[in-house]
């Protein structure tokens, strides 16, 4: 009982994301791809939101850098919409601090990334706490605003064991 | 409670079938050829994100909006279903049917081509806390031919007090 709270808040914080976007994006050239430092948020003011979302998703999600992500690129005033997770940056990156250190094989293997308007983008990856566990499914929207992630959304479910058909939930 | 929320959530979740895209007399009124489906997709995208929640997610309408926007051969990601529009259809109407006060509330949408990601509020009745989904279908000429979902139990309370949306 008492993990519950944490692994909700993982997942749900868990925006991970990127599998089709990278795949139907084309990517930028590998020289220019290695340049960008993701933590680097100095040229913040001028970034897109679906930079910002890139650079965000490279730290959190595909480099399990959790709290990086976070200190990074998460507003201080940041609006938690997970109903099992605190609203704020920093009661969520300590949060995640102590989920990093409970579950260091986790994966957050991401899908799909949609980014829409009015700084809206939804991550849709596979959670898992350790490779040999089935995981969740999960989708976070997060909205971004003058270079920030400021508002997150989440639904979470576990993979069921007995599916109908073989197309996965992915 | 429990037992309502199930097929509620299914309902949503199947809601994100695949296929069709817009209307064909809309179709030909905003496009004067359409032999090009690169031109054509960022075009209709928006109408079928559009069209399709009025019909399926405000209205209810299950047979008028698959057939109209979901393409037959729709493939399901959702694992209690099978693949297909009219499986889906067979298999949303008699919900629909034993749960009139069942209503969905679409709260956000994000549309970047392929894709339609639907923010969804499922409940049997005004009073029922329901479940949050997230829809997303992919769209391809014009028809819903994809979908998966994720959905999630709102629970009565909240450690922030924002609201699930």
């Amino acid at each position: 009982m008492r993990r519950a709270p944490l692994l909700r808040a993982a997942f749900a914080l868990l925006w991970c994301g990127a599998g089709p976007a990278l795949a139907q994006t084309p990517a930028p050239p590998a020289s220019t791809q290695a340049a960008v430092d993701p933590m680097d948020t100095s040229d913040r003011a001028s970034l897109s939101d679906r930079e910002v979302a890139e650079r965000f998703i490279e730290l959190f999600y595909n480099q399990n850098r959790l709290t990086d992500g976070f200190a990074a690129w998460v507003h201080p005033d940041y609006i938690q919409h997970d109903p099992n997770s605190p609203t704020g940056r920093d009661p969520v990156i300590a949060l995640l601090g102590r989920h990093m250190a409970a579950n260091p094989r986790m994966s957050h293997e991401v899908k799909r990334v949609i980014h829409g308007e009015d700084g809206l983008v939804a991550v849709h990856y596979h959670f898992r706490r350790a490779p040999e566990d089935r995981g969740s499914a999960v989708v976070n929207i997060f909205r971004i605003e003058h270079g920030y992630l400021v508002e997150h959304w989440d639904v979470i479910q576990p993979i069921p064991e007995n599916p109908q058909n073989e197309n996965t939930m992915f | 409670m429990r037992a309502r929320l199930a097929p509620l959530v299914l309902a949503a979740a199947l809601a994100g079938c695949s296929d069709a895209g817009e209307p064909s007399a809309t179709r030909e009124n905003s496009q004067q050829t359409a032999t090009s489906r690169d031109d054509a997709a960022p075009g209709c995208i928006r109408q079928v994100a559009q069209g399709f929640k009025t019909l399926f997610y405000d209205q209810g309408r299950v047979r008028e909006a698959y057939e109209t926007y979901v393409a037959e051969g729709y493939r399901q990601h959702n694992l209690m279903a099978q693949d297909g529009r009219a499986a889906a259809i067979a298999f949303l109407e008699p919900i629909y049917a034993a749960n009139p006060q069942h209503r969905m509330t679409v709260h956000r949408m994000i549309v970047e081509d392929p894709y339609i990601v639907v923010h969804l509020h499922g409940q049997s009745s005004a009073d029922d806390l329901g479940a949050a989904a997230v829809d997303i279908l992919r769209v391809e000429n014009c028809r819903i031919v994809e979908h998966w979902d994720v959905t999630q139990a709102v629970p009565a309370t909240s450690v922030n007090g924002n609201g699930m949306f």
